[in-house]
C-alpha cells in the first residue's frame, strides 16, 4: 500500500492539473463565445455578397463565366482547415480521418492539397503527403488581413485553368454538441442552389458598372475570401467548443480521480491507527 | 414616391448598420456616384474613397473604405466594404497617436490611380487621407 505522503502527493498533483483544465475550460468558453458571434457576423456579410452573386445570375440568365461554369474537373484544389493546437479531444483525428478518406474518394486525377492550420499541417508533412501550399499561422484572429493573398492565389489559379475546382475540408459547427467535418465546393459557384426570378417577380433593369464580367472579377476573389473565412471562424467555433467539451470531461475525471485518493488515504491512515491501536494492546499484554 | 431609401453598411466580421438616408455619395470605379431614393437599380464596384450619406434629418455620416461593392434594388442600397472606417475611429486613432498612417504614395496620389496596384495599407491610406480631406471641408 503506498505511504501517506505519496498519496497526498498524488492528491496535490491532480488537484493542480484540475485547476489547468479547469481554466482552459474556462477560456475555450470564453473563446467559443467570441467564435460563435464572430460566425454570426460572417454569416450576415456572406449571405448579402450571395444576393449579389445571385442577383447577376438572376437579371442576365445567359451570362457566362469561368465562376459560374461547371467543366470537367481534372485538376482539383482541396483545401483543409483543421485546428491550431492540440486537447481538445478527437477533433483533429477525425478531420484528419475524413479529409484523408474526401481526398482518396475525389474522382479529379490532379489534386493539390493546401492546409490551414498547424495541426493539419504537422499530419500531412508527417504522412509525407506534397502539400501545393501551406499556412500554418493562419486563424481566426489574422483572417481579415492574412486571407487577401491566399484568395488571390487561389482565384488565379482556377481562373487560368490550373485547377478546375476548389473545395474546402473542415469541422462544421451546428452547435456546442453538433459538429461534423464537411467538404464544400467554393469554385465554381453552384448556381444550382440560385433562386431563379419567381413568375410574379418583376424584372429589374439594372445598371451594372463596369460591365457584368469586370463586376464579377472583383466580385469573386472577395466572395471565395469570405467563404474561407466563414470556414475559419466555424472550424475555430468547432475546435473550442471540442476543447471545452474535453476540458469539461478532464476536470470532472480529475475530481473522481481525487475523490477515490482522498478514500484511499483515508483507508491508509485508518489501517496505520489501527495497526498502531493494535501494537500498543499487543504490547501492554505482554 | 418615397423621398428616402435605406442605406445598410456591412463589412466582414462586424455588425451591419442601416442608415434612413436622403442622398448617398459613393467612390464609383468611374468616380464619384450620387444615389438617390427610386434609383434605377443597380450594382457597382466601389474604389478606395469616401461615403458620404446624407440622413433624413440632414446629418451628413462620413466614411473611409478600401472598396467593395454596392447594390441598390427596391429602394434599398447595400454597401459591402471591404473596410469601413468612421470618423470617430478616425478620430481615436489620431488621438491615441499609435497607429499612423504613411502619407498616400505617388500612386495612391496619382490622379489616373490604378489600385489594383495598390496594397491594402496603401488603399487605406489614400482612403484615409481623403476623409480628412472631407472633414476639413
Amino acid at each position: 500500500m503506498a505511504s501517506l505522503r505519496d498519496i497526498r502527493e498524488k492528491i496535490r498533483g491532480v488537484a493542480t492539473t484540475q485547476q489547468i483544465t479547469s481554466a482552459m475550460k474556462m477560456m475555450s468558453t470564453a473563446r467559443l463565445g467570441r467564435a460563435i458571434e464572430a460566425i454570426n457576423l460572417t454569416k450576415a456579410y456572406i449571405s448579402r455578397l450571395e444576393k449579389m452573386v445571385q442577383c447577376v445570375k438572376r437579371e442576365l440568365p445567359n451570362f457566362e463565366h469561368p465562376c459560374l461554369s461547371e467543366r470537367e474537373v481534372k485538376n482539383a484544389c482541396i483545401i483543409i482547415i483543421g485546428g491550431e493546437r492540440g486537447l481538445c479531444g478527437g477533433f483533429n483525428h477525425e478531420l484528419h480521418r475524413f479529409a484523408m478518406q474526401a481526398i482518396n474518394d475525389h474522382p479529379a486525377p490532379g489534386k493539390k492539397i493546401a492546409v490551414i492550420g498547424r495541426k493539419p499541417v504537422r499530419f500531412f508533412e508527417q504522412k509525407g503527403m506534397p502539400l501545393f501550399a501551406s499556412w500554418p499561422d493562419i486563424g481566426i484572429k489574422s483572417v481579415e488581413t492574412d486571407l487577401f493573398p491566399i484568395s488571390e492565389r487561389l482565384f488565379e489559379l482556377f481562373i487560368r485553368g490550373q485547377v478546375d475546382e476548389i473545395s474546402v475540408i473542415y469541422t462544421s459547427f451546428i452547435s456546442a454538441t453538433r459538429k461534423h467535418p464537411v467538404i464544400s465546393r467554393l469554385l465554381p459557384v453552384d448556381t444550382g442552389s440560385m433562386s431563379p426570378r419567381s413568375p410574379g417577380q418583376a424584372a429589374h433593369t439594372f445598371d451594372f458598372l463596369p460591365s457584368p464580367a469586370l463586376l464579377f472579377d472583383q466580385l469573386m476573389p472577395r466572395y471565395l475570401r469570405n467563404l474561407l473565412h466563414r470556414a475559419i471562424v466555424e472550424s475555430s467555433a468547432a475546435e473550442q467548443s471540442a476543447r471545452m467539451t474535453a476540458m469539461t470531461s478532464a476536470t470532472d475525471r480529475a475530481e473522481e480521480i481525487i475523490d477515490d485518493l482522498k478514500l484511499d488515504l483515508n483507508r491508509s491512515r485508518q489501517a496505520l491507527i489501527t495497526r498502531e491501536i493494535a501494537e500498543v494492546i499487543a504490547g501492554s499484554q505482554a | 414616391m418615397k423621398k428616402s431609401f435605406t442605406v445598410t453598411l456591412a463589412r466582414p466580421g462586424r455588425h451591419l448598420v442601416s442608415f434612413e438616408a436622403k442622398a448617398l455619395q459613393l467612390p464609383g470605379d468611374r468616380g464619384s456616384l450620387g444615389v438617390m431614393a427610386g434609383r434605377q437599380p443597380m450594382l457597382t464596384v466601389m474604389e478606395p474613397g469616401v461615403i458620404s450619406i446624407l440622413e433624413i434629418t440632414d446629418h451628413r455620416r462620413l466614411f473611409a473604405t478600401t472598396g467593395g461593392f454596392c447594390e441598390m434594388i427596391d429602394n434599398e442600397a447595400t454597401l459591402l466594404c471591404d473596410s469601413l472606417i468612421t470618423v470617430e475611429e478616425l478620430e481615436a486613432e489620431e488621438m491615441s497617436g499609435g497607429k499612423q498612417e504613411k502619407p498616400a504614395t505617388t500612386a495612391a496620389r496619382n490622379y489616373r490611380r490604378d489600385f489594383t496596384k495598390m496594397s491594402e495599407a496603401e488603399k487605406r491610406a489614400y482612403a484615409l487621407n481623403l476623409l480628412r480631406h472631407a472633414l476639413r471641408k
